[in-house]
């Protein structure tokens, strides 16, 4: 099993696909030197794959570790009806959330992006539920909040340009974090 | 919305959901069902550019790297533009058709050179066939 230190790291890459150091640590918060060395490691590994400029993306090896881990890690709360029960739910909110970020990038109204803005700190607030069961969920309340606070203030990219730390992106990141952690597979929103 | 069955040698071969209205796009097909796929392709930035990736699910897991490369297109046989991978899509600006319901043919093969027409809310795909 992976250290929780890599995980965080790796788990970063598996969920952002592409991306450079700088990045993973506004994820995770760990120093970018740390992160670089981890990166270097598990590249000389064959886990990583360097993508120049646009930073690294995990090859098959390093995308069955971060899975691995995620199996293990998680085996006993994947049957934990409190989780269970609150993916559930979020799969309605899930639902509103999308279809008020596609009514927003097609009609780009005030009233979209509120709701886009409600689903975003009800999913923070649903999050820190989790906490106790999953300390790192703390990250993504913390990222939610940043990212909210920033389209709040008028910065368009934050709603959903998936280049920066957006709302959608963190919400996206979450949703296959929370998949993986549950062991389910993906459907198709 | 065009409803031709040939354009410029393209034979119609099917519809789908439109993500995005881009306009008409052409590269060539090729099938990715396995992340070894994307991750050989991700090392060609040029045939990235040039390749309408084909890939039967409608999630974003596959095929969320290549949209940074801003590939020719992306056609799934899952899914709707309301999902995560229409929205990155739509960010992008690439040519996406989602849930692609052939006719005439079961399949696509790799290499066959496709025009997708991303116009309105139905996609339109073409191909140039064998005889």
């Amino acid at each position: 099993m992976l250290s929780e230190s890599d995980f965080l790291v790796l788990n970063a890459i598996f969920l952002k696909k592409v991306v450079a150091a700088p990045q993973v640590a506004e994820m995770t918060g760990i120093a970018v030197e740390d992160i670089e060395r981890c990166l270097e490691a598990a590249t000389r590994q064959g886990w990583l794959m360097d993508m120049g400029a646009d930073g690294v993306m995990a090859l098959e090896e390093g995308l069955a570790q971060v899975t691995g881990h995620y199996q293990t890690a998680y085996a006993d709360l994947r049957s934990n009806a409190v989780l269970t029960d609150w993916y559930k739910a979020f799969e309605s909110l899930n639902h509103r959330f999308v279809g008020a970020v596609t009514e927003w990038q097609e009609t780009d109204s005030e009233r979209s992006q509120q709701r886009i803005m409600q689903a975003a700190d009800r999913l923070a607030q649903d999050i820190a539920k989790l906490i106790p069961f999953i300390p790192r969920y703390a990250a993504y309340v913390r990222r939610m909040e940043r990212s909210m606070e920033r389209a709040d203030a008028g910065e368009r990219d934050y709603v959903c340009n998936p280049t920066v730390d957006s709302v959608h992106n963190v919400w996206f990141e979450f949703h296959e974090d929370i998949l993986h952690v549950l062991g389910r597979p993906r459907d198709t929103t | 919305m065009s409803d031709e069955t040939e354009i410029d040698g393209y034979k119609y071969i099917g519809q789908g959901y439109n993500v995005v209205p881009v306009g008409s796009h052409k590269g060539v097909a090729l099938n990715v069902t396995q992340p070894n796929q994307m991750i050989a392709l991700m090392g060609n930035a040029q045939k990235i550019k040039d390749t309408i990736v084909i890939t039967p699910g409608g999630t974003t897991t596959f095929v969320a790297p290549l949209l940074y490369k801003k590939p020719g297109g992306i056609i799934t046989f899952g899914g709707t533009p309301e999902s995560h991978l229409g929205i990155v899509g739509r960010n992008f600006r690439v040519p996406i058709i989602m849930t692609l319901k052939l006719e005439g043919i079961e399949s696509i093969p790799d290499g066959t050179e496709l025009m997708m027409v991303c116009e309105g809310k139905l996609g339109r795909v073409y191909a140039k066939l064998p005889a």
